[in-house]
């Protein structure tokens, strides 16, 4: 049975963002975690219920890859669901950047053919404050870079028929690649971290004074 | 010759934050776009000798403060002020100003008129002669809603017009992992020469580590812990603007419902008059036999509604609350059957009234008094309607 709508809650949604943003060189994926809303379903505890991948440069939709990727994860639930951020694409004409997502399941036309797209309604759901799940995946983006960057560097260095020169160089090109991190990734996240505290401390400021107001208005009812 | 080219950089971390606060809200959302401007002079000499001139403007986007309404730095005809700008800056300077940014849905990649307004005013204001204007404007691709797109662009004013600038997001890129040497080159004298020999301490620490990587390395792990502890701080303060909007609900809330059971009861009384329960009993006691009396109900004519009459107890102690009445029960004769007509008041009745007491014969009806003035009201005898 196909899922009828999925609700991608907007601080989720950022942090699928923030990743499908952070390379224009490759593709990203990652896992979606939430619940499927049925009538019994209280007391579930949250689960993987689908997965989301990004198509820089490319078409939103997925490629025979992609739906057969998923077709196979709807064989352990069939209301696992795709998602696909499109992103770095570029109208020429226009000079108009534009980003897409959407959302899909498989199924199979026929018994023994290929497996197709079908669309999933996805809305994103207001969430005005961000939840401290979605704060902790977002800040998980460089250190699992840090980490590849270092398994790759650890890997190459224990070669043992280098010579010096190439391991100097070699140690330049990871601290190059620690420095892109740093500045296309680290840098941006923490500055996007702060603005978002100083955004939070006005917010704060403002609404203890309404809430205090409100409370005098209350009390003299 | 010269050529002017300006490209807007944003980082994926600014652009998502953009989409996030248009998410949150059903309406058109602006606000101001914060960061810097560099510009880069590139001198070209081809064969031709003629000097090639290239401006390269950069134009960072650091970070956007969102209004929290529409119009709130400019009025209804696009006139910008300073006064209205400073409080949405609050600690940020103007010289940070680059721009502004308006999001709307399902509409064009095109400046509206008021726009164009509110963009020159904002020239003119922050005499910035660069000042951006970040357009972004969803829509939905498919009409299932299982497909998305949002575009965005910039616009500056150039040379008497508004021209479209590209948006360049920022982003890892290129993270060649290719750019390591796998092997070494073929010369066993570099390995082996007296000058590598000699420096190789400057640039590995004790076993075989390189202190450059062990530097960088160190510097990232700091950076990073900085990022957790900020992060942490970031989770409060939206645990605590959360908490803070629930208490602000609550109370509108308990506002509302106090209003509007003062409004009920405001207008309970004009709706649904009280019954003067007092009234009721005395007409009871006085005149038992007699139910139209009971009514506050009367139709046009002037005649009782029988069934809109009070047949209720209300248990009224009449020795206590009403004592004028037992005294005139009993110096009065029963009546069987309600008289309608109605002879004018008398100031007299005070005076009989008085004679009755002194005498205090209850036997003696107003009726014998022997008076030639005759008080009915509506079936009462001679009596007017006691006062409270």
């Amino acid at each position: 049975m196909a899922v009828s709508a999925v609700h991608l809650e907007s601080d989720a949604f950022l942090v699928c963002m923030n990743h499908a943003l952070s390379t224009e060189k490759e593709e990203v994926m990652g896992l979606c975690i939430g619940e499927h809303r049925l009538a019994d379903m209280t007391g579930r505890p949250m689960r993987v219920v689908g997965w989301y991948h990004s198509h820089p440069h490319i078409t939103v939709w997925p490629s025979h890859v992609d739906v057969r990727t998923q077709a196979m994860y709807q064989m352990m639930d069939q209301g696992f669901v795709g998602l696909i951020f499109s992103c770095f694409i570029e109208d020429k004409n226009t000079k108009t950047g534009r980003v897409l997502y959407t959302c899909f399941q498989s199924v199979q036309a026929q018994k023994g053919s290929e497996y197709e797209r079908i669309e999933i309604p996805i809305h994103v759901v207001p969430h005005e404050a961000i939840g401290k799940v979605c704060l902790e995946s977002a800040v998980e983006l460089p250190r699992i870079l840090c980490q590849e960057e270092q398994d790759t560097y650890r890997r190459i260095h224990s070669l043992t028929h280098l010579d010096p020169i190439t391991k100097i160089h070699n140690g330049s090109v990871f601290t190059k690649n620690l420095c892109s991190q740093m500045s296309a990734i680290s840098g941006p996240l923490l500055q996007w971290l702060e603005d978002r505290l100083e955004l939070n401390k006005h917010s704060i400021i403002k609404l203890q004074k309404e809430k205090e107001r409100l409370t005098q208005e209350l009390a003299s009812l | 010759m010269e050529e002017f080219n300006t490209t807007v950089r944003i980082s994926g971390f600014a652009l998502s934050s953009l989409m996030f606060h248009h998410l949150n809200s059903d309406a058109d959302v602006e606000g101001l776009i914060l960061g810097e401007s560099v510009g880069e002079e590139n001198c070209r000499i081809t064969d031709s000798q003629i000097d090639h001139i290239q401006f390269e403007h950069t134009i960072n986007i650091q970070k956007h403060i969102p209004c929290h309404k529409l119009h709130s730095f400019y009025s209804n005809v696009g006139d910008v002020s300073e006064e209205k700008i400073r409080p949405i800056l609050s600690d940020y300077q103007e010289e940070n100003v680059i721009g502004w940014y308006r999001q709307r849905r399902n509409t064009r990649q095109q400046m509206t008129f008021m726009e164009q307004v509110v963009h020159q005013n904002m020239r003119k204001i922050l005499s910035n002669r660069e000042l951006v204007f970040m357009l972004l404007t969803p829509s939905q691709a498919t009409a299932s809603g299982s497909t998305h797109r949002l575009e965005f662009s910039a616009f500056i004013w150039h040379s008497s017009q508004y021209i479209n600038i590209p948006i360049f997001v920022s982003n890892l890129g290129n993270l060649e992992q290719q750019d390591y040497w796998r092997v070494s080159g073929t010369c066993p004298s570099l390995g082996q020469s007296e000058a590598v020999k000699q420096h190789r301490t400057q640039f590995f620490c004790s076993g075989d580590e390189l202190k450059e990587v062990r530097n960088i390395s160190s510097m990232n792990d700091d950076l990073l812990g900085e990022m957790q502890k900020v992060c942490k701080e970031v989770e409060k303060s939206e645990r605590a603007v959360e908490k803070l909007q629930e208490d602000l609900k609550e109370l509108k809330e308990a506002i509302k419902e106090h209003s509007e059971k003062n409004e009920t009861q405001k207008h309970a009384s004009p709706d649904e008059p009280k019954e003067n329960v007092l009234l009721c009993s005395a007409l009871r006691t006085l005149f038992p036999d007699a139910p139209s009396l009971q009514t506050q109900t009367l139709t046009v004519q002037g005649l009782p509604v029988l069934e809109l009459c009070c047949n209720t107890d209300h248990n009224v102690d009449i020795p206590t609350k009403l004592p004028l009445i037992l005294e005139n029960q009993h110096t009065r004769k029963k009546d069987t059957a309600p008289r309608l007509r109605k002879k004018c008041l008398v100031a007299g009745y005070s005076q009989r009234l008085k004679r009755k007491r002194k005498t205090n014969d209850t036997s003696e009806s107003a009726s014998d008094s022997g008076s030639d003035t005759e008080i009915e009201m509506n079936g009462q005898n001679r009596s007017i309607s006691p006062t409270f």
